[in-house]
C-alpha cells in the first residue's frame, strides 16, 4: 500500500497527498489508484494537492500522469488545491498542463465530477 | 567569502530524501528573509530541480544556501555542486525538452533559469557541475 491514505466518498476516490512524494512512493500511488479505479465503480478521482508544498518537474509529470492513465480507463481525475506558488512555478518551468483538469478545492472538484456525469465520466452507473 | 552573519547552510545530497531536505531548508531561509509565499515556493522548487539533477546524474553532491547583500539589496544565493560526470552538451542541456534521461521532460535547468533572477552554470565532462542561482528581495 502507498503512504497516501486513499478513500471513497460519494462514489469518488479521494487521494489527499500530504507528503513529498518521489520515485517509489509515486509509483506505488499510481498503482493503488489504477487498481481501485479498475475494481470499483467510481464517479471519478480527486487528487487533492492542498497539502503539497511544491511540485518539481519530475513530481508534476508523475502525478499529473495519473490523470491521463485513469482517463484511458474512462474515469476522470480532477486535481484540487494547487497553491499559488506551485502554479507560478509550474508556469515558469513551462510545464504543459493543457490536459490537466483542476478545481480550486475538494468541494468544487466533487461538484465538477458530478456535473460531468454522463459526459466523459463513466456512464454505466445505472446499468 | 561569506561574512560571518551570512554563514552558508549546507545540505549534502546523498539520497533521495536529501532533495526535500534541501528544498525545505531553502524555503525556510527565504521565508526568514522576507520573501512572499510564491517566491519561497519558486526558490524551493528551483532547489528541488537542482538537487534532483545531482541525485539523478551525479549520485551525490551538495546544496549551499546563503543570504547575500550588496549595499541595500538582499537576496538568497544557492549553489548546487557535484563532482559527477558533468554535462557534455551544456548548450542543449539549457534548452527546453533536452534530456538524457528516458521519460524526463528536460525542463529542469531551463525552467530554473526562468524561475530565478540570476542563473549561472559551469560544467566540465568528468569533473562535475556547478549551478549558482540568485533571487533578490
Ligand atoms: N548535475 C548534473 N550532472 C550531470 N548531468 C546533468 C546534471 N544536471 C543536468 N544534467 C544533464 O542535463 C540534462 C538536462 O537537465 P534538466 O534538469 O533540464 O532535465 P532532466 O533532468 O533531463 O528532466 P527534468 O528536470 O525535466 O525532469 C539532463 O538530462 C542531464 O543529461
Ligand atoms: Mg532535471
Amino acid at each position: 500500500m502507498s503512504k497516501v491514505g486513499i478513500y471513497i466518498n460519494e462514489g469518488s476516490l479521494i487521494v489527499p497527498i500530504q507528503t513529498d512524494l518521489r520515485n517509489d512512493a509515486l509509483e506505488q500511488l499510481q498503482k493503488d489508484i489504477l487498481k481501485t479505479v479498475r475494481e470499483t465503480r467510481l464517479r471519478g478521482v480527486i487528487i487533492d494537492l492542498s497539502g503539497v508544498s511544491l511540485l518539481d518537474t519530475y513530481q508534476a509529470k508523475k502525478i499529473f500522469a495519473i490523470g491521463k492513465m485513469t482517463g484511458l480507463m474512462g474515469t476522470v481525475t480532477v486535481f484540487t488545491g494547487l497553491s499559488a506558488g506551485i502554479v507560478v512555478s509550474l508556469t515558469d518551468l513551462d510545464f504543459d498542463s493543457s490536459e490537466v483538469l483542476t478545481s480550486i478545492n475538494l468541494e468544487e472538484g466533487s461538484k465538477l465530477l458530478k456535473s460531468m456525469k454522463g459526459t466523459t465520466a463513466r456512464t454505466d452507473e445505472g446499468s | 567569502m561569506p561574512e560571518g552573519k551570512n554563514r552558508a547552510t549546507r545540505i549534502d545530497i546523498e539520497q533521495e530524501s536529501s532533495i526535500y531536505k534541501a528544498s525545505e531548508a531553502a524555503r525556510k531561509i527565504a521565508s526568514k528573509l522576507g520573501f512572499d509565499n510564491i517566491k519561497q515556493c519558486k526558490i524551493a522548487t528551483a532547489v528541488s530541480e537542482l538537487a534532483t539533477n545531482i541525485h539523478r546524474y551525479a549520485g551525490s553532491g551538495f546544496i549551499l544556501i546563503r543570504i547575500i547583500d550588496i549595499g541595500s539589496r538582499q537576496g538568497v544565493e544557492i549553489i548546487a555542486e557535484d563532482i559527477g560526470p558533468g554535462i557534455a552538451d551544456l548548450k542543449s542541456a539549457l534548452m527546453d525538452n533536452f534530456s538524457t534521461s528516458a521519460g524526463s521532460l528536460g525542463i529542469g535547468l531551463p525552467g530554473t533559469q526562468r524561475m530565478m533572477d540570476e542563473f549561472e552554470i559551469e560544467s566540465k565532462t568528468g569533473k562535475g557541475t556547478l549551478v549558482k542561482i540568485r533571487e533578490w528581495l
